[in-house]
């Protein structure tokens, strides 16, 4: 016994233990991925393998991070451009560049706006533009500093000069880039891709192609896989369904419902479903796809005075209505809706494919590019500035006011302060996320995140 | 700064299970577990004895609620709302002289303070505050109290002691720095004469998560009641704490210390706490201080003022603020206050939410309805 004894002190104290940096981080990722891990450890394993192959998976991953080490306790740089009403404006929350993708409104007009307000709520507005600018850097993949710098530049002069200018709506020929993508997205949607990928019509009936769409990774990670729902799955999807028809006034009659892995990054690990739903006929052809996605809480600013409760009934309706706040039609997505189901809330939306986000290695190529694909890389960061100023100038704050009359007052006179401390600022957190990748790219994740006996 | 683990804290875990084993083979017959301290009937009325005796009573309940209507002004638009502050109920029940079993509950909004998320829905649920097995034992002039499972943390439970305007705030430690309630634990207590020592060995995790790391949290509190008569209670304390918190085993390292004065007329306390480690930041060093008052100059009326600020680098969170409670119903069964309270909140640079903004500062009106009733069939 006394042996044992001994042996069970002489033990630990020796292990090779992360700096105050990396605990941060690893806690973090295990907070906000800490109800996943319990119902599918082997996803967030996946989720993790994904963030670590390069910074801009790691920035997308880590938003909540963002967040924590805007807001909690602990040394930061003061801000001189913020007040309390400023503070309460509605906000994408991560605004990167990916996290904007094409729509095909109600009338057929396809526009460019935010496609992910997964995270959305109040905050202080100064935030989310360094979000901004911080993805745009990393997209840059860049060495040039002096490139990224006037990059991020862009970025919050384009929010600057979109603020004293009326509500913009991006559309065909503003940028070559998003011409590309939204010609694509409208073909492809006129040809009713999404659905056929997903369910080809095989002798005149829909079949759901179950396995890999896109191979999956070397790493291990899913990239576009589609899996079936067990009968108990199936009668909650049908459930949904319906109560989203229902809040529409419509009926929808479900026809066929899988599972799909390989999306996101931050969301990686939420469930994803894919129904399709039968057309105006019997016939096959016109047949339309759903896409059901889990939703948790987006950002609360901590430590504020604030009601309880949030305003909105769900996560799932929180990110409805702020889709429609903030972007610059209502009817972006026509079949936006919620589903609650219990503790589980549903976002539905249009999952055919002209809804289609960038792709950040798209803009790593114009920054690769001459000196004409580089000013179209600068063109993009002004007009997606200027995109989010439109988001944030045209919502309503949590204050009822609108945002561009609590944000232009604090700008007033100091734009051009206000750009220098955010560009620095920006720099500052790219590198801060480049070196929490490159710290822990290479550590397994799953073992310092995932709980004990779940692993 | 490169953030080690303490060794120390790993090793008072060590010797916690090492001393417990050796303690099991030395009782393996011994019908007595070691057992501790009920919660439930922790505050009577006054004791003969320096600290609450062992109650041997079969079955106790207590009942705690503190409801109010606030109203929240700051710049911007004024937030009014009613709010459950504490529910909470216990039950205890004597298995023998010597041991007994305590449940205690807690009603908590089930989605994050201005989150949606919830269990079905945003309702109101029921969770476990204490759930814990005690017992005791008479050694000569020590006696010893234990207790296993979800045990009140000894830190808390030494400062509510006494401390009269929980109803108003919780104390700095809980509300500043964030310390548990309680901790799935073991603790041991050691009572001799007017000094007091609770030592507890715990996951460190609070009522948030099971054990997220392989380290243990231990909380060690000396109690000293240098004057315990009729008119006059002067009681000090000190508290250590050393452990870690979290996936990544952030350092939760504390220290401080406390008074406690209760006379007929007037009652007040001080708190004093240094952290090392805050929430999941293992770099953030702070200081809690704090300080209350109550008098009750007329039979039925009392005021009270408090106020704790939190020191962070080059940062400073407080909240101040008084008030005024009246005593409609005076009852041996129990007690029904009614508050109009004041409370005063500030921050700035490394404290605040958003440094350079200060979105926090508010001031807060409150109606409150607390009751308290413990009952002892």
């Amino acid at each position: 016994m006394r042996w044992f004894a001994i042996a069970v002190l002489a033990a630990g104290c020796g292990n090779a233990l992360p700096s105050e940096r990396e605990q941060r981080v690893i806690d973090a990722l295990a907070d906000d991925n800490y109800v996943w891990a319990l119902r599918d450890p082997a996803l967030v394993a996946k989720k993790l393998v994904k963030m670590q192959r390069g910074p801009y998976e790691w920035l997308r991953g880590t938003a909540g991070l963002y967040w924590r080490d805007l807001t909690e306790l602990g040394d930061r740089a003061a801000t001189a451009f913020g007040d309390p009403a400023s503070s309460r404006v509605l906000l994408v929350g991560d605004p990167h560049p990916e996290n904007v993708g094409t729509f095909r409104a109600a009338d057929g007009t396809m526009i460019i706006d935010w496609n992910d307000l997964d995270a959305a709520g109040y905050g202080p507005f100064t935030a989310d533009v360094r979000r901004l600018a911080v993805g745009l850097i990393i997209a840059a993949d860049s060495t040039d500093e002096a490139f990224t710098t006037e990059l991020a530049t862009h970025a919050v002069r384009g929010y600057v000069a979109q603020l004293a200018r009326p509500a913009l709506s991006i559309g065909l020929g503003m940028h070559p880039l998003f011409d590309k993508e939204l010609t694509k997205g409208r073909d492809r949607g006129d040809a009713h891709s999404a659905v056929d990928e997903l369910a080809p019509i095989t002798d005149g009936v829909r079949y759901i192609a179950f396995g890999d769409l896109e191979p999956v990774a070397d790493d291990g990670a899913y990239e576009d896989t589609v899996m079936p729902v067990g009968a108990e799955a199936a009668v909650w999807i049908d459930e949904a369904v319906a109560r989203w028809a229902a809040r529409r006034g419509e009926t929808a009659t479900v026809k066929l419902r899988a599972r799909r892995l390989g999306s996101g990054v931050a969301s990686y690990a939420a469930l994803r479903y894919n129904v399709v739903l039968e057309g105006p006929t019997a016939a096959p052809e016109d047949d339309q796809v759903l896409e059901l996605k889990e939703e948790r809480d987006g950002l609360v600013l901590h430590g504020v005075p604030q009601l309880q409760i949030g305003e909105w009934a769900s996560p799932a309706t929180r990110v409805v209505d702020t889709m429609r706040r903030l972007q610059s039609r209502r009817d972006a997505d026509p079949r936006l809706g919620a589903a609650d189901l219990g503790g589980l809330s549903l976002k539905v939306r249009d999952r055919e494919a002209y809804q289609r986000g960038l792709d950040h290695l798209d803009l790593a190529a114009l920054a690769a590019g001459k000196t004409s694909k580089r000013m179209q890389l600068l063109e993009l960061a002004d007009l997606l500035g200027g995109l989010l100023a439109s988001a944030h100038g045209n919502a309503r704050t949590l204050d009822g006011a609108l945002g561009s009359t609590v944000i232009a007052p604090v700008l007033a006179g100091r734009e051009d302060a206000f750009v220098a401390e955010l560009v620095a600022s920006a720099r500052t957190e790219a590198g801060q996320v480049i070196a929490d990748h490159a710290a822990l790219k290479d550590r397994d994740l799953a073992a310092l995140v995932i709980p004990p006996g779940f692993r | 700064m490169t953030f080690r683990r303490s060794c120390v804290s790993t090793m008072l875990g060590r010797v916690a299970v090492v001393l417990a084993a050796l303690a099991n083979v030395a009782r393996a017959d011994d019908a007595v577990p070691i057992l501790g301290p009920p919660d439930v009937v922790a505050s009577q009325p006054e004791q003969p004895s320096t600290f609450a005796p062992w109650s041997p009573a079969r079955v106790a309940l207590d009942l705690r609620l503190f409801s109010s209507a606030r109203w929240t002004k700051q710049k911007g638009d004024d937030l009014t709302e009613l709010r459950l502050d504490r529910g909470e109920v216990g039950v205890r029940v004597g298995i023998t002289r010597q041991a007994a079993a305590e449940l205690r509950l807690e009603a908590i909004r089930s989605a994050g303070e201005g989150g949606t998320l919830g269990v079905d829905g945003d309702s109101m649920v029921a969770r476990i505050k204490v759930a814990q097995v005690g017992g005791t034992i008479d050694a000569g002039p020590v006696r010893l109290d234990g207790a296993l499972g979800f045990v009140r943390d000894p830190w808390l439970a030494t400062l509510e002691d006494g401390y009269a305007l929980l109803p108003l705030s919780r104390t700095a430690s809980e509300r500043l720095l964030g310390w548990p309630t309680s901790d799935l634990s073991a603790e041991i207590r050691a009572s001799f004469g007017p000094a007091r020592l609770s030592v507890a060995v715990g996951n460190g995790e609070g009522l948030r998560y099971p054990e997220r790391n392989s380290g243990k949290t231990t909380t060690a509190v000396l109690e000293v009641v240098p004057i315990h008569a009729r008119d006059l209670r002067i009681a000090i304390a000190g508290v250590g704490r050393d452990g870690s918190v979290g996936a990544a085993s952030v350092r939760d390292r504390r220290a401080g210390g406390g008074a406690t004065v209760i006379t007929p007329l007037v009652r007040g306390g001080v708190e004093a706490v240094r952290a090392w480690g805050v929430g999941d930041r293992g770099d953030v060093v702070g200081t809690a201080l704090a300080g209350w008052a109550e008098a009750t100059p007329i039979p039925r009326l009392s005021i009270a003022a408090r106020g704790a600020t939190l020191g962070i680098m080059n940062g400073r969170a407080s909240t101040f603020g008084g008030a005024v409670a009246v005593t409609p119903w005076p009852s041996p069964h129990g007690e029904l206050r009614v508050w109009l309270a004041i409370d005063r909140q500030t921050s700035s640079g490394a404290a605040s939410p958003l440094p350079g903004v200060a979105p926090v500062d508010a001031t807060v009106l409150m109606v409150i309805v607390s009751a308290e009733a413990p009952y002892i069939p």
